[in-house]
């Protein structure tokens, strides 16, 4: 049965639709963090209710399931039904009874909670038909949000642990020759190639060896680690015991922050399941490998990221790096060979054993094959979860399945990799974001964060945002991250401040080409990206700020000023209304007047204002 | 033993060995701040960087832990980019120990002027964190000491900031401390350090204060140890050896 056809997909006939008949409807509730944050356990305990009390009996069976992330986080909670694929978003409790009512025993669509494009106002019924789906290649996360993170049997019914049990039939060195040959990169942001991380352990001398999965996934605005574990946990489990078989290692686990307390929940649980139906334990699927999985709570530092220092943590101590100049292949968990790879990695494991290694090199480009997950924040419409081929010129992310910036203005930068990594400017809209084409321009992989920012973002303040959050992680072992980022703190908090002192931007500059030469470990290494690359793109915001007390985007507070332009301005008295100050003068329906003795820069206006009316402009001399 | 270049001489060292040792064996200075040649080497100060050359790559290392392995090593120990990278460290070093001597030194040799403060903290003499005490600590059995906090709130500390039950008042901190910044006083027989006091233990031939009871029944492993100083140890048993010659 299927409801793909033309005529169903027609906008005018949404409400006429006549659901077919079946004998089972499937209720999927989205259950990932940014739901649940909105509401959505209500939604599914409604539904459950509602199902327990159905008065007249139903001529369907009704099951009501919680899934994970759907990555479409900015219109949570987000729910599912099937056979019919449709796909409701900002449901809330209140509108349970309704699609229960219209949906369920009338098998008609609740229209207005269907998904509307802001940009061309067409409705779509199913999540294939909204651009922010249809554009993206979902292999890792085709999962995610279908399966029951909490059912190892809803894992096994998606084909779940198949590449497991070929994995065991396969020689470990040919399990390793079919990673090495996909050609997939470490997607925790270092692009190691895996394969070769794998072959270089199990060829240690040592003969106890570990894994590991990293999932101490700490950067701003990123959470593409903690969807697929809350998820999917099952595809990382099994990625690591195939891992585990072909290096040779017995004992692995995963590092979760403790912040991520759901992730932590469905791993624990996942491992017993796993363990119930022997693909954890001793003579796994009857064979005569072993394995033991544990999670592993973080404790809240963002530097444990760092394999060294995840590595040490996990052994009990304090969670800071040390010196790499031996592999972790060879010297890693307490002194033996280990393979550490991200999450994200190790559910890709699952996809290349089953499927080979050559369907997996068909998505993505010659040097970073496969997909990638992003998760994209900022000043972005379609906020959320994406995956796409490595390659993607970055105007099909952020345009094509991002939707534009918000309220239209335009797109500035991209922040790229997490607060190691660097801005994009607008001008490299087309470039094409793999490992190699990012590390390039300045900026890294990363882990996947993609913060989209407008021409009301400030790029000395974003710099400063990076560097305050890399001063407050940075673990304060070695001379140039404690010391040098601390100074780099107080010229950057000068420049945003009307504070700045002649030669300030040169001896950032100077700081921020001795860092990544000295620093000990990835963060600190990389922990000046934010501003070398601000500095390579944007120059001339950051004299601005030094010499001219100018902070174009209006950010800054006190270093611009603002008037009204009156032939934009049309009178809407939004502004009025907001001002704390009371500092803007007019009538609804004409042009206002901002009184600079009154207004005292804070911006509320600039963020009111849906006229683009209110101009950034520089102080006058007089106005101190 | 292995051939490689440091500073355009060929040399021999043995396998696994630091730069940092082979430059010393070849009479080359290379700067350090938290290395200690009897304690594992912890690579933190950053200060003593230079230039390798592998596979046809240079980059930067640490000399205090770069293990050689590979035969055709090429290292360039000092050069203008090393300058650079050093001198930045010195200068983020000033920045908590402005008025260390050893550090105006390195100062001067790397023609860093005193830069009255692009800094916003005061001028106080704070430590370097560069860890030697901990690990000196450590190897001496009492492991009193750790590094606590993070990033710039990083300090050394006994465990709680209390009086520490494992220290045993032997002051190695304070002797190893690069810029004197551990506080040690002995006064009228009793020894003040990271908060606690120990009555010290008077030789019975020279009469001196050398020792804390602590710091001997931990050497010794005897609760009732000899009071004997070092240097009258020494005497005595020259003396016994000598009294062997002259009556055998």
């Amino acid at each position: 049965m299927t409801l793909n056809e033309k005529d169903y997909l027609n906008l005018d006939r949404k409400d006429i639709i006549q659901l077919p008949m079946v004998e089972e409807v499937t209720i999927r509730v989205c259950c990932g963090t940014g739901c649940l944050a909105n509401g959505s356990e209500l939604v599914l305990r409604e539904f459950h209710r509602l199902i327990q009390k159905a008065e007249d009996p139903l001529k369907v069976t009704v099951m009501a399931d919680s899934t994970g992330c759907h990555g479409f986080c900015e219109h949570g909670p987000i729910v599912t039904i099937h056979p019919y694929n449709i796909f409701y978003q900002k449901v809330h409790k209140k509108d349970v009874e309704e699609i229960f009512e219209k949906t369920i025993r009338e098998r008609k669509l609740v229209r207005r909670l269907l998904y509307t494009d802001p940009n061309t106002k067409e409705i779509s019924m199913t999540s294939e038909e909204i651009p922010f789906y249809s554009k993206q290649t979902r292999k890792v996360l085709s999962l995610s949000g279908k399966v029951d993170p909490e059912s190892i049997d809803s894992y096994i019914s998606f084909g779940g642990y198949s590449a497991l049990a070929k994995a065991l039939f396969m020689d470990k060195k040919e399990v390793i020759e079919e990673v090495a040959r996909s050609g997939l990169r470490g997607r925790g942001g270092g692009g190691f190639p895996t394969g070769e991380k794998w072959r270089s352990c199990s060829e240690a001398e040592d003969t106890e060896r570990y894994v590991i999965a990293n999932g101490d996934e700490g950067d701003p605005g990123a959470f593409m680690d903690r969807s697929l574990m809350e998820g999917d946990p099952h595809s990382i489990i099994e990625g690591m015991i195939i891992g585990g078989y072909a290096i040779g290692a017995s004992r692995g686990f995963i590092y979760v922050r403790a912040e991520y307390p759901l992730a932590v929940k469905h791993l624990d649980h996942a491992i017993k399941e796993a363990q119930a139906r022997g693909f954890l334990g001793k003579n796994i699927l009857g064979g005569n490998f072993s394995f033991e999985l544990e999670t592993y709570r973080g404790g809240g530092a963002f530097v444990c990221g760092e394999s060294t220092a995840l590595m040490a943590s996990i052994e009990g101590k304090i969670g800071e790096p040390r010196v790499k100049y031996i592999r972790s292949t060879r010297k890693g968990l307490w002194g033996k060979p280990t393979v550490l790879n991200n999450v994200e990695t190790w559910a890709n494991i699952p996809h290349i054993i089953l499927q080979g290694a050559t369907p997996f090199r068909m998505s993505g480009t010659e040097q970073s094959p496969g997909t990638k997950i992003f998760s994209l924040v900022g000043k972005i419409k379609n906020s959320g979860l994406v995956e796409v081929p490595m390659g993607i010129p970055l105007r099909e992310i952020i345009y094509g399945i991002g939707g534009g910036t918000l309220s239209n203005r335009p797109f500035k930068a991209v922040q790229t990799g997490g607060p190691s990594g660097g801005c994009i400017p607008g001008t490299m809209l087309d470039l094409k974001v793999d490992f190699d084409s990012l590390t390039e321009v300045g900026s890294m992989m990363g882990s996947g964060g993609l913060i989209v920012m407008d021409d009301r973002t400030c790029m000395v303040d974003i710099a400063r945002y990076f560097v305050d959050f890399l001063v407050e992680e940075s673990c304060g072992k070695c001379t140039p991250c404690r010391e040098g980022l601390m100074e780099m703190q107080n010229i950057l908090h000068r420049l945003t401040t009307s504070r700045a002192a002649k030669g300030d931007v040169k001896k950032l500059r100077e700081i921020s080409e001795c860092l990544p030469h000295t620093a000990l470990c990835g963060l600190g290494k990389t922990a000046a990206n934010p501003v070398i690359s601000t500095l390579r793109y944007f120059p001339e915001e950051y004299m601005e700020h030094e010499e001219d007390n100018f902070c174009r985007a209006g950010v800054c507070t006190g270093m611009f000023s603002l008037t009204i332009n009156p032939s934009r301005c049309v009178g809407c008295h939004a502004c009025f209304r907001e001002c704390p100050e009371a500092a803007i003068k007019g009538n609804p329906g004409q042009p206002h007047e901002i009184s600079n003795n009154e207004c005292i820069l804070c911006g509320t206006c600039l963020k009111t204002c849906k006229f683009d009316a209110i101009v950034i402009g520089r102080r006058r001399q007089d106005d101190d | 033993m292995i051939e490689i270049v440091i500073d355009g001489q060929k040399c021999y060292v043995e396998k696994g060995i630091t730069i940092l040792e082979a430059a010393k064996t070849m009479g080359i200075r290379i700067p350090t701040k938290c290395y200690h040649p009897g304690l594992s080497p912890s690579g933190s100060c950053r200060l003593c960087s230079v230039e390798i050359k592998e596979m046809g790559r240079h980059r930067i290392v640490m000399s205090c832990m770069f293990p050689i392995e590979n035969p055709g090593l090429e290292v360039i120990t000092f050069n203008e980019r090393i300058k650079k990278l050093r001198s930045f460290i010195v200068e983020m070093l000033l920045l908590r120990s402005p008025d260390d001597p050893s550090l105006k030194a390195l100062a001067r040799e790397y023609g860093i002027e005193d830069q009255p403060s692009h800094n916003s903290y005061t001028r106080e003499n704070k430590c370097i964190l560069c860890g030697l005490c901990i690990s000196a600590c450590e190897a001496s059995g009492s492991a009193a000491l750790s590094f606590i906090n993070r990033g710039h709130e990083r300090e050394v500390a006994t465990p709680f900031d209390e009086p520490s039950l494992t220290c045993t008042g032997c002051g190695a901190c304070a002797e190893i401390c690069p810029v004197n910044f551990i506080e040690m006083e002995d006064k009228d027989g009793v020894r003040f350090i990271w908060g606690k006091i120990f009555a010290l233990a008077k030789c019975r031939i020279c009469g001196k204060y050398f020792a804390t009871f602590e710091q001997l029944a931990a050497a010794t492993g005897n609760d009732e140890p000899e009071l004997l100083c070092m240097r009258c140890k020494q005497l005595e048993e020259a003396r016994i050896i000598g009294h062997g010659i002259t009556t055998g």
